[in-house]
């Protein structure tokens, strides 16, 4: 394929890295109490997936991002609000206590941005109710020559940002480290040794360590609005959604009423939505407030580095890098800031911002 | 601003499924103008019925179940305690059965959602509404709040489009309306016999005498009507901060969530969906 | 020439229900091979319970008795290909409140229609050997002669959009069929992309309902549900190309869906080229 994307490796487990035999007994061990999730191979990529006994967890130092981030397990692809039928309506139970183990920092950071952002102003009660009785498990990484946590500032958390993390840079010596009161908890039984408490996690160093100039992002966005080179993104975006869905800071949805052949039996659903698709801004009557697909794309980043900034101070890209490795056309987030930091007010299109 | 370092994720309480709603009575529905009808409502339980209170220009999220959501306007002034009123243009999927309803079914809301027009900060000034088509529900019940609420506020001016005579709604309490001010309406459209105006709605504001210094002006209706009624309302002299405009956009949660109202950097579910023009300065996709 | 109906129906649905009484359907075979309806067989359990909600009047593949109408939906499987089936498809419009396009024969002429890529006469010869006489209309959508509501694509159609059909009538709901690309469920079912591994995939630019069925078992998705809302072919086929050749692409295309107003201009390109 094209020369710009790195090769996907056949399988996970063959990338050659050792499996630790010790942390096996010990996620057997939490998913005795736990609705527990790890990270496995599939189909070449790392998925999340709910531990079972005949699972292999794919652990040592796993290099590449998930294909769905961590969101799927909180805020699932869909999800009924609630069901009804001739009794009402009923909400569906609140899950049990869920831990997550194979976390990278990035993955971990957005993690955080998110729950922040479902917890911000009116909270959304399914993600809370599932997120805040979770634990996150850490694990290092390797920097992939797609990712780039050092540009959006998700490159490092302090203690008690985290509740647990793996280190093991160094194979032959690993250390968990303590970010929280729950995760002390849960290192008790851990067959590693413990640093309790744990320091601050920072990723791998890049080459090119500078961060963007985030606080000026959204003004720059702003200025950008009807610039050509959304038009020039556009004639090259599918409009397949792709990005918006492995995204782990995207997270609009639509609902949708469904019922069985019984009408008065059925269920509210929630289902991911992507803004990037057509029908996204559209209301009855026809009319389509982002009918064109350079405003649609414009609107996607615009959400990550100017909504998000102005409302928590951080980037609501993590710079994990899956948009950009998932594109069927290459489009992603350094280039686009390339981009958008290039832009002079002056040279705007016409239908641009003032 | 919320910071992220201020909310350490193990803290979050999770007070209210927003997304659950209630169930409420069609006390009596009737037909307003071809296509748009007016519904009476009033909530199952008691104690919800007793504590609902909303501002004028919020909206509810109104449901059938397994027919599917819709955010609708409150049309009754907050000052009616005890019912809530709507009025439904039949658009599509929700619209349409919502028709169907009739006197003693029941539906099912969440709400109130979003920013209405600040009434409280407006004491003491004239008021000028002007709105278009199915847009005169919100306004509606800024009118009857401001009707009812008599001594609070100066003169009340009512300039009201439609696209034909027929659909022009609440034709019935124009004269209640007119005893506190005036009222001007006018059609794109009219059959022969007609004796109204027809054309666009900025050439009401020749009717009218307007003291722009002390006068907020209220605005709902199409996109299309916007930039007309901006730009006269400006030559006026009308500052930015006291022109409020309710905007319309597609909307699935009504908390903030679902990213599908979002206008820039504000969410019209929850800054809007009534904002001021001075609010929306310098966002250029706002107003279409 | 006018060829099929964009994504939104032209004016109003009537959704209103039978008063009172079952949803009766109607399900009407044209010409076809008719896989579509064997979909309705094919819904297995759902199919008694479906044969209780609804009242199936219409149905020559399941049942020996049928009544010609009123129906609230018909199913209409297949395309006219002969004068009689259009006076039956104009009957059936007349008859039904609803009026559904089974598969992507109806949709978009579907398999059939690649006829219309070769000489009828040839055609007359080599296929139908023996029937030169044989009086076959020019293949085309159903749009192309009555008013179509909803459009159920795919070949064949999906048992999904099948069932939501029936229960979104028989609770008084539009039906929500869906409009996004298949890359949606195909992420959300974690399956890894062909189409960046350098398979020609349409998956970016054909339309989602039928759950993926081909890129979920590692082969790539054909487009046999037509293309997207606002499909971007330009860039599609340039990406296509690293995985195919142009003739090879093309014919992709013309397999199923080959009248989708959508895909004309890319047909035109290629004919430019040729
Ligand atoms: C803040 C706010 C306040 C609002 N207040 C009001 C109000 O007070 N009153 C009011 O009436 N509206 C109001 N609206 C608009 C209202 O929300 C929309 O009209 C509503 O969402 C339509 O939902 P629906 O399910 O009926 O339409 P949908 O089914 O979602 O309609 C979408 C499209 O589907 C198609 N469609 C649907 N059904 C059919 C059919 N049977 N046949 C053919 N095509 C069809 C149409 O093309 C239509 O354009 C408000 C909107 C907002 C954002
Ligand atoms: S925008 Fe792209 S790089 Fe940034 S977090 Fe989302 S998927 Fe990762
Ligand atoms: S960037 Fe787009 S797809 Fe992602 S959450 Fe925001 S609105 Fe949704
Ligand atoms: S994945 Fe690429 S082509 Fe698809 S919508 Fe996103 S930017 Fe466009
Ligand atoms: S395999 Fe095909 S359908 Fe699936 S994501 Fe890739 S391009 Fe889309």
């Amino acid at each position: 394929m094209g020369a710009s994307k790195p090769e996907i490796p056949e399988s996970q487990d063959s990338s050659g890295q050792s499996v630790l035999p010790e942390l096996q007994g010990w996620l057997r061990e939490i998913a005795a109490d736990h609705r527990l999730f790890i990270t496995a191979a599939k189909g070449g990529n790392r998925i999340f997936e709910e531990f079972s006994p005949d699972c292999k967890p794919v652990t040592g130092l796993p290099q590449e991002r998930t294909l769905l981030p961590v969101k799927k397990v909180f805020l699932p692809p869909s999800e009924p609000l609630f069901e009804f039928s001739r009794g009402g309506i009923e909400a569906p139970p609140t899950p049990e206590n869920t831990v997550v183990f194979g976390l990278h920092v990035c993955e971990l950071s957005a993690d955080r941005l998110l729950a922040a952002n479902m917890a911000h102003d009116r909270p959304d009660f399914p993600y809370m109710a599932r997120r805040s009785q979770s634990l996150m498990i850490g694990v290092s990484c390797r920097r992939t020559s797609g990712c780039f946590c050092e540009k959006t500032g998700h490159d490092h958390l302090a203690p008690g940002e985290y509740d647990l993390f793996l280190h093991l840079d160094d194979p032959e010596h690993p250390r968990l480290a303590v970010g929280s009161d729950a995760g002390r908890e849960l290192a008790a039984n851990a067959p590693f040794p413990v640093e309790d408490p744990g320091g601050d996690v920072i990723a791998p160093a890049a080459a090119a360590p500078e961060r963007w100039p985030l606080e000026a992002l959204p003004e720059k966005m702003h200025d950008s609005f009807g610039a050509v080179m959304w038009d020039e993104l556009a004639t090259r975006c599918l409009g397949c959604g792709n990005c918006t869905i492995v995204c782990p800071l995207c997270y609009c949805f639509y609902t949708r009423d469904e019922t069985e052949l019984d009408p008065a039996n059925g269920r509210r659903l929630r289902l991911w939505d992507s803004c990037q698709l057509l029908a996204f801004a559209r209301v009855a009557g026809g009319h389509n407030f982002r009918e064109a697909r350079s405003e649609r794309i414009w609107y996607r980043f615009s959400h990550k580095f100017m909504r998000t900034w102005d409302t928590f101070g951080a980037a609501g890209c993590s710079g994990c890098g899956a948009c950009f490795h998932f594109c069927p056309v290459g489009i992603g987030p350094r280039q686009v800031i390339a981009g958008v930091l290039q832009v002079t007010t002056n040279s705007q299109d016409a239908g641009g911002n003032p | 601003m919320a910071k992220l370092s201020d909310i350490p994720p193990r803290e979050y309480n999770t007070p209210h499924n927003e997304y659950l709603p209630e169930e409420a009575r069609v006390l009596s529905t009737t037909e307003l103008a071809p296509g748009i009808r007016h519904f009476v409502l009033e909530f199952v339980d008691p104690a919800r019925k007793e504590a609902f209170s909303f501002c004028s220009g919020q909206f509810m999220q109104v449901s059938l179940l397994g027919i599917g959501e819709a955010p609708i306007s409150i049309c009754s002034p907050p000052t009616i305690r005890g019912t809530f009123e709507i009025c439904v243009r039949e658009a599509g999927n929700l619209t349409g059965a919502l028709h169907r309803l009739r006197q003693g079914d029941t539906l099912w809301v969440r709400g109130p959602y979003g920013q209405g027009f600040p009434l409280a900060e407006m004491a003491g000034r004239d008021l000028i509404f002007i709105g278009g088509g199915i847009g005169l529900a919100p306004l509606r019940s800024a009118i009857d709040c401001a009707v009812c609420l008599n001594d609070e506020f100066g003169e009340l001016t009512v300039l009201y489009g439609a696209r034909t005579p027929e659909l022009l709604l609440f034709t019935d309490e124009y004269d209640t309306w007119r005893q506190h001010g005036r009222v001007e309406t006018i059609v794109d459209e009219a059959p022969p016999g007609w004796q109204g105006r027809t054309g666009v709605i900025t050439t009401l504001f020749d009717a009218v005498d307007l003291k722009p210094e002390n006068t907020s002006a209220l605005i709902c209706g199409p996109p299309v009507m916007f930039s007309f009624v901006l730009g006269r309302l400006k030559e006026l002299g009308f500052a930015d901060a006291d022109i409020f405009i309710s905007l319309e956009r597609h909307m699935r949660c009504g908390v903030g969530k679902c990213e599908h109202c979002v206008v820039e950097s504000f969410y019209t579910c929850r800054q809007g969906p009534v904002l001021s023009i001075g609010q929306i300065r310098g966002i250029s996709s706002a107003l279409r | 020439m006018k060829q099929g109906p964009g994504p939104e129906p032209e004016g109003r649905i009537d959704i209103s229900k039978n008063p009172g009484g079952k949803l009766r359907v109607g399900i009407f075979p044209l010409t076809s091979d008719a896989g579509c309806q064997l979909e309705f067989l094919n819904l297995q359990d759902d199919l008694l319970a479906l044969a209780k909600a609804v009242d199936i009047l219409h149905f020559p593949m399941a049942r020996a008795f049928n009544v010609d109408g009123p129906f609230d939906v018909v199913f209409v499987d297949g395309v006219p290909a002969r004068r009689d089936e259009l006076e039956i498809l104009r009957e059936v419009r007349r008859n039904t409140k609803v009026l559904a396009s089974l598969g992507s024969c109806s949709s978009f002429g579907g398999v059939p229609a690649a006829q219309r890529f070769h000489d009828l006469g040839d055609l007359k010869k080599y296929v139908y050997r023996g029937m030169e006489d044989l009086d076959t209309l020019e293949i085309l959508p159903i749009s192309n002669y009555v008013r179509v509501d909803l459009q159920l694509r795919g070949c064949p159609a999906s048992k999904w959009e099948i069932m939501e059909t029936l229960t979104a009538l028989i609770a008084g709901r539009l039906p929500q069929l869906k409009t996004y690309p298949q890359c949606i469920e195909c992420k959300i079912k974690e399956n890894r992309c062909l189409l960046i591994e350098g398979q020609p995939c349409l998956g970016p630019i054909t339309r989602a309902g039928c759950g993926v069925v081909c890129p979920s078992v590692g082969v790539p998705c054909d487009g046999c549900r037509g293309p997207t809302e606002e499909p971007n072919l330009t860039s599609a086929v340039e990406i296509l190309l690293r995985g195919t050749t142009y003739p090879d692409l093309i014919r992709k295309f013309q397999k199923f869906c080959s009248l989708s107003p959508e895909y004309q201009e890319m047909f035109d390109r290629w004919r430019e080229t040729q």
